[in-house]
């Protein structure tokens, strides 16, 4: 198991729309959460230095821009509120391609596999998880 | 929170009722059917839910509908899942956003 999260796309539509999905607040309040039923308010100053701060119902990320080259490229730092976490990092690189924009999303910086995989903020109850930490079968 | 969180979840029949209610509302009668559980075992075990406020019962007509809350699914959320499917499921969104997007913005 890695230490790093990357997850690979091509998206149908051209690099500046993926870009502004990713940069402008309004358009990331459409769907930078997993769970759609979560209220989700986001407040994003974006530029090198800038910080960011995204509510998911009670769940609070922030982080600040640690590279913003579009339409190419976001770097940004990343950190839960309410735990002790090391921030970690998350990359986002676009290229154009024939049907639409690839994007590689990288997300490092994790002390130990174990902590990139049970990731606290998830979605998707996976009570397997939940399970196999309490040393339960289900 | 958490810790009664813990405590209620540290059951197999506790787990899968909220795994099960995760997935949408059920009947008392829905919740027992899977387990070979009396019927006052199993409420016994949605009470301890119900206490730790991770579920909520109402009543519709002659039955009990059970619900898991809007507050105890986000915190269930803090234990679950992994980063993969977190990125996925958002990144699905954002995919979902630049297909359906027709107003040219």
């Amino acid at each position: 198991m890695d230490t790093e999260i990357r997850i690979e796309r091509v998206l149908p539509a051209t690099i500046g729309k993926v870009y502004d999905a990713w940069t402008r607040p309004d358009l990331l309040a459409r769907w930078y959460c997993p769970n759609p039923k979560l209220d989700l308010k986001v407040d994003a100053d974006v530029r090198a230095g800038g910080s960011y701060v995204v509510e998911m119902g009670p769940h609070v990320v922030r982080g600040t821009y640690l590279e913003v080259d579009p339409p190419r490229r976001l770097v940004f730092s990343w950190k839960w509120d309410g735990t002790d976490d090391e921030p970690t990092r998350v990359e986002v690189e676009l290229t154009e391609v024939a049907d639409g924009t690839r994007m590689l999303l990288s997300h490092t910086g994790f002390a130990t596999a174990e902590d990139a995989a049970n990731h606290r903020m998830g979605w998707a109850p996976e009570i397997e998880r939940l399970a196999a930490v309490l040393g339960v079968r289900v | 929170m958490l810790s009664r969180t813990f405590g209620a979840l540290a059951d197999p029949t506790r787990l899968a009722v909220v795994g099960r209610l995760s997935r949408g509302d059920a009947t008392m009668g829905e919740l027992a059917e899977p387990h070979r559980l009396t019927a006052p075992a199993m409420t016994k075990h949605v009470g301890v839910l119900v206490d730790a406020g991770l579920v909520s019962r109402r009543r519709v007509g002659r039955t009990v509908v059970c619900s898991l809350r809007p507050e105890a699914f986000a915190e269930v959320e803090q234990w679950l899942g992994d980063l993969t499917t977190y990125w996925n499921s958002t990144v699905d969104r954002l995919e979902e956003l630049l297909r359906g997007d027709g107003d040219g913005h």
